[in-house]
């Protein structure tokens, strides 16, 4: 193994948990932004914090299929094979939320790769 | 908002009436998008804003006061933004940059000249991003590029980042209208 393994399995590694910690992060975002339309009119601070949000999703989204190309591939190891693998029904379970939240969906791709992994036959691809 | 505000709100309209051609920033003068540069550079990007911890920020130690965060815990932004692309993603080497070297990047990034500009409305609001590689001298797609983004005529900074598809990521984004490169390297 070479450096340049190395450092390509520790992204991998550093990748994948952090696509895991924003799709479970889903619920408690939701859950701030319905606090925010019950108040006044949107603060700055929670302006700014809403399209970083959607900004920085979108770069998850990209990373997520990145992840998606590494697992079809075979570039991950074992164990990064079965933390992808469980994050298959977190991606299809926040299908609703993402919606709701306005925010970039996962890919075709990710969401095909998701369903095998998952064993499901009805996906919801939104926009 | 700022008497600034004026002078920022004129720029940013001017900008906006531009053409959809790229490096164009129609009437607007060097001189004018330097001092708008300086200013989102030396006031916006380090003015301190309130941001909450999310799920990438809670379980790390604040970078400046030491203590373990929690969900929701108040928090700069410009910390919970190191915490979040630094330490959680790993966007930069965690052992070797500190808030501060985050901070001071974003900022060459925004002064550089060279940067990327590009404009888009983003929630009815102008928002302007500015983008560079990591390494001038080896401008492939391999190289970290790092984003910068703000509403100037709200004096709000979003966020800094690299993000993995590199300069494509910019005008990628579905969820955006209207953008246009300002000013963009070959």
């Amino acid at each position: 193994m070479d450096q340049g393994d190395i450092v390509r399995i520790a992204k991998l590694d550093r990748d994948l948990r952090s696509v895991e910690r924003g799709l479970r992060n889903l619920p408690d975002v939701l859950t701030r932004r319905l606090e925010d339309r019950q108040g006044e009119a949107e603060s700055d601070d929670r302006l700014a914090d809403r399209l970083a949000f959607q900004d920085e999703w979108w770069n998850l989204i990209d990373r997520l299929d990145l992840l998606r190309i590494a697992y079809a591939s075979g570039e991950m190891a074992a164990p990064q094979r079965r933390t992808f693998e469980a994050l298959c029904p977190i991606i299809l379970d926040d299908g609703p939320l993402i919606r709701d939240l306005g925010l970039r969906a996962p890919t075709p791709e990710t969401l095909d790769v998701a369903r095998q992994v998952a064993g499901r036959d009805i996906v919801t691809r939104s926009a | 908002m700022s008497e600034q505000a004026d002078w920022i709100l004129a720029i940013v309209a001017r900008l906006a009436v531009t053409s959809s051609v790229s490096n164009d920033p129609g009437d607007v003068s060097p001189s004018e998008l330097r001092r708008l540069c300086v200013h989102l550079a030396r006031s916006v990007l380090v003015t301190p804003r309130r941001a909450w911890a999310d799920g990438s920020v809670a379980g790390h130690r604040h970078p400046e006061r030491g203590q373990l965060m929690h969900l929701h815990d108040p928090i700069s932004v410009q910390a919970a933004k190191y915490v979040k692309h630094v330490l959680d993603d790993g966007e930069w080497d965690a052992d070797t940059t500190s808030l501060s070297d985050y901070l001071a990047e974003l900022s060459e990034v925004v002064l550089d000249s060279q940067s990327d500009l590009y404009l888009e409305q983003d929630a009815g609001h102008w928002k302007l991003t500015f983008g560079r590689y990591s390494a001038v001298e080896a401008e492939d797609e391999g190289e970290p590029y790092t984003v910068v983004s703000f509403i100037p005529a709200k004096g709000l900074w979003l966020s800094g980042f690299r993000p993995e598809r590199g300069r494509s990521y910019v005008a990628s984004r579905g969820v955006v209208h209207d953008g246009r490169w300002i000013r963009v390297t070959s």
